[in-house]
């Protein structure tokens, strides 16, 4: 277990942190005090790297919760706890604001990286702007006197706390929704993650953790200063650290800044030996800096923590095999839970039903009036379907025909702009995606989006979050959702490591985790070969048996024609017919719209 | 306070003027962006080697600052080039995260070399003293040429990139670099060629720059700042739009200057492009529809 490992280098580092102010000088406590502050800082923009976007502003928060501290300090009594309280307080509101208008929006990349610039970069110019903050010249912290060894104390406690705090949160619903995210934010929709919600909680801790660190340094270096307060170095050093360490790893940020440091110390070592003088040295820091950043970029752009991981992973050879390296964190607690369940268990409401679709005649999913057109372009006019309970219902039709936005309208993607879906007599289409999946609608990508960083289990331990919010309960929903497919053997492997047809069942049993009523199949059988389309089709009849129902859009006829117990028939957006299949075969308008003469000849078994 | 036309003119047209460099600078960072995909923030660097460069043979009495810049910019074009081959041979094939960590990295190596070598002390030539005025309006002759040279570039890479072969095909692999490719355009070539551009187009700028700004190290970071700022104004990949864009920021800093003071001009801006940012992603002047 990887918590044994931990404990004593957490101890070790405790004792070893609480020795230091018995010998070491004043100089060596004043480096510690920054390599820990910075350490701790790192740690804290790591958390909104979770969610794998760059910011390249968290010097926003950092001044925040400086100029608050220091101006409160000044202005308030004199009280610090207040300021940093207050900082932090200020920066998360911010943050909320913010990132709130930056995700409905929908920004990512470079638009994001350089929204939260520019929010920097104003804040800077606001500070140097504004005469009760000092202008250029900042603020002093005079008189201030402070017990030796607190703000040492304070960092050492900081960093200790985050470090846990990330160890923990990794291991939570909550990290395992931020990776979900990282990796594929449609896909983690998609299976009931409130992305919205969990990346804004991230972030939100992150700029308040930030706001912290500001007033720790404030305190420290006794002035804030709109340069070194909200300027870009600062960022770009905490992004450095963390890049360097490892993004998304434990120890990976703090070890990031403390080879930092350690370059930092180097050069200035150099630097008094050539008489280069302060300002050279600094520059030749940052000179250094910036070629480490390009370095990590090209040949570490995981880290180093990852890198060591990896490397130590490798070297224990065969032993290792069970536990991958890019795997996080968690994989071998799932070794214990070696307990196929059975699939009877899987749906609550499982019971075995009629063979005839007429017979379960109560609407399920009722599709009323759909029309959707992007820009003009209409891809879907007045589509009406209904779904009954326990059905496998194909929906059909050319390319272009609007199959996939149906999906995307009935799972929440995109909403109808005219009629609506209700499931259960319920409303779908006012609901975001994961909204539509707490609701029993599941649903698989026509393209396989795994969770590519994720183990099997814990891709599939993401669906299974939508209901159960215990990590060990969700567990055992995910692992009886992979033993339904045949991945149980699997469980532990990477998710890139699988077959295409493996992550064809991994997509499969990802929906089923969320424990569905009725699951949105996007061409499952695409680019499979027979016998592992017979597989799959196998796969579909015995969870229908289950008690759960089908919506099937299939470019194979063969599969479709024997699998649906109707068919609906879409062309350029529009129904043209429905029926049973042997129906559709034989309806001279669909043969005319799509499927050509040859489908007379495809076999229909399952028709009546 | 009150202002007189003639203060408000100067003020305009000085803005316009500065405007238009700093569209120069912004449309080296928008062709490559275009282009090669990469977010090249380094781009501040090179405009500042250039501003030293410029500075030292002028000082030096080698070469007029004119004529140094008709040096440095076939110089720069090679220099792209050989950087496109080199340095950022792999960046366009990386995440936009991975490349804004990256060009950054080399932002910072590009800017510190330069306080390194150079000092942190703010450096700028002397004026020729020579000024033209019409309607109460008086400018430097410095400005007006740096301005009628940016606009000059600006509108001799418009017809570069909509008259000519080369040009046609840089554009192409901006809009659809998949779809180039299977025409049979050589898109390395063309992002090699676009990087090179870009390098040359610093040069011109920081040429005329020095003509007429103050500079020391650390302007390569606010240069880089600007250039992205004016991109975005202008929509990401239109080279032409981006001029464009230059030229409104240094007439809204020229505005807010008059009005309050450089920095609460500078604040406004950085606060009007985080509204674009967050409300037309795909820029202001673009014509392009949200995805």
């Amino acid at each position: 277990m990887k918590s044994t490992f931990w404990l004593p280098l957490l101890v070790v580092f405790t004792l070893m942190a609480a020795s230091v102010p018995f010998w070491g000088s004043g100089y060596s406590i004043n480096l510690l005090t920054q390599i820990f502050l910075f350490g701790f800082l790192a740690a804290a923009w790591n958390f909104m790297a979770l969610t794998g976007l760059v910011s390249l502003g968290h010097a926003a928060f950092f001044g925040v919760g400086g100029y608050a501290t220091a101006w409160i300090y000044l202005n308030g009594g004199a009280n610090l706890v207040v300021g940093a309280l207050t900082g932090m307080a200020l920066a998360m509101f911010l943050a909320f604001v913010v990132y709130w208008m930056a995700f409905r929006s929908g920004l990512r990349g470079i638009y994001f990286s350089g929204l939260t610039l520019v929010l920097a970069e104003a804040l800077r110019f606001a500070a140097i702007n504004t005469p009760a903050l000092g202008r250029s010249q900042g603020l002093e912290l005079v008189s201030l006197h402070l017990p030796p060894y607190l703000l040492y104390g304070l960092t050492v406690a900081l960093l200790l706390l985050t470090v846990a705090g990330t160890w923990w949160l990794l291991r939570s619903p909550l990290g395992y929704r931020l990776q979900a995210v990282r990796e594929n934010e449609g896909a983690a929709e998609a299976l009931g993650v409130h992305t919205f919600r969990v990346k804004l909680a991230a972030t939100l801790l992150s700029a308040g953790l930030v706001a912290i660190g500001g007033a720790l340094h404030a305190v420290l270096l006794r002035f804030v200063e709109p340069e070194s307060d909200f300027g870009l170095s600062l960022s770009l050093n905490l992004l450095l650290g963390t890049f360097l360490g490892g993004t998304g790893t434990v120890l990976g940020p703090p070890i990031g800044i403390l080879v930092l440091f350690g370059l930092r110390e180097g050069i200035a070592r150099l630097g008094e030996l050539l008489a280069l003088g302060s300002s050279g040295i600094y520059a030749l820091q940052q000179v250094l800096y910036g070629a480490v950043l390009m370095l990590v970029v090209v040949a570490l752009p995981d880290g180093l923590v990852t890198r060591v991981q990896r490397w130590w992973i490798t070297s224990r050879g065969a032993s290792a095999q069970t536990r991958p390296a890019a795997a996080s964190p968690d994989s071998s607690r799932a070794a214990p839970a070696v307990r196929p369940a059975p699939p009877a268990a899987m749906s609550p409401q499982a019971r075995l039903r009629d063979d005839s679709p007429s017979a379960a005649n109560t609407p399920y999913l009722e599709v009323i009036d759909v029309s959707r057109s992007f820009r003009g372009i209409t891809a879907l006019t007045n589509v009406s379907f209904e779904l009954c309970r326990g059905e496998i219902l194909g929906l059909i039709g050319p390319n272009g025909a609007g199959k996939t936005t149906m999906f995307n309208v009935i799972s929440g993607i995109f909403p109808a702009q005219r009629g609506e879906v209700r499931f259960k007599g319920e409303r779908l289409s006012a609901l975001a995606p994961h909204q539509v999946c707490h609701r029993g609608v599941a649903r698989t990508f026509q393209i396989v989006q795994p969770f590519a960083a994720l183990t099997v289990l814990e891709n599939a331990l993401i669906g299974a979050l939508a209901r159960h919010a215990r990590i060990a309960e969700a567990r055992e929903a995910a692992l009886a959702a992979l033993a339904q497919v045949d991945l149980h053997a699997k469980r532990d492997l990477p998710a890139t490591s699988l077959t295409l047809q493996d992550r064809k069942m991994l997509e499969f049993a990802r929906a089923l985790a969320t424990g569905p009523e009725l699951i949105l199949l996007d061409e499952v059988m695409a680019g499979l070969n027979e016998s592992e389309k017979s597989q799959i089709a196998d796969k579909i009849l015995e969870i229908r048996d289950t008690g759960v129902s089908f919506l099937l859009v299939e470019h194979n006829m063969r599969a479709v024609m024997q699998l649906s117990d109707r068919i609906v028939v879409l062309d350029h957006g529009k129904v043209v017919a429905t029926g049973l299949p042997s129906e559709i075969a034989h309806d001279p308008g669909v043969i005319s719209v799509y499927l050509g003469r040859s489908l007379a000849h495809a076999p229909v078994s399952r028709a009546a | 306070m009150e202002y007189s036309p003639s203060v408000l003119g100067q003020m305009l047209f000085t803005g316009a003027l500065m405007g238009s460099i700093y569209g120069a600078v912004a449309m080296g960072f928008s062709l490559i962006f275009g282009v090669a995909k990469i977010v090249n923030f380094a781009h501040g660097g090179v405009v500042v080697w250039v501003m030293y460069g410029v500075l030292l043979a002028a000082r030096s009495g080698v070469a007029h600052p004119y004529v140094a810049g008709l040096v440095a910019i076939p110089l720069c074009y090679w220099i792209g080039h050989g950087v496109q081959r080199t340095l950022m041979a792999r960046v366009s094939a990386m995440s936009d995260d991975m490349q804004i960590i990256y060009t950054f990295g080399l932002l910072l190596v590009l800017t510190y070399m330069a306080q390194f070598f150079f000092g942190p002390d703010v450096h700028y030539l002397p004026t020729s003293g020579r000024s033209v005025e019409f309607g109460g309006v008086v400018l430097q002759a410095e400005t007006i040429i740096a301005g009628a040279l940016a606009l000059g570039s600006a509108l001799a890479l418009h017809a570069f990139l909509s008259r000519t072969w080369l040009g046609k095909a840089i554009r192409a692999s901006a809009d659809n670099r998949r779809g180039a490719m299977l025409i049979g355009l050589d898109v390395t070539r063309l992002s090699r060629v676009a990087m090179a551009l870009s390098f040359a187009l610093a040069a011109l700028a920081g040429t005329i720059l020095i003509t007429v700004t103050t500079f020391y190290p650390l302007r390569a970071f606010e240069l880089a700042v600007l250039a992205f700022v004016i991109v975005v104004l202008g929509g990401m990949d239109n080279v032409f739009a981006s001029f464009v864009a230059g030229v409104l920021i240094g007439m809204l800093e020229a505005l807010g200057t008059l009005i309050f003071s450089p920095s609460i001009a500078q604040m406004a801006i950085y606060a009007l492009i985080f509204a674009v940012l967050l409300v037309r992603p795909q820029g202001l002047l673009s014509r392009q529809a949200t995805k």
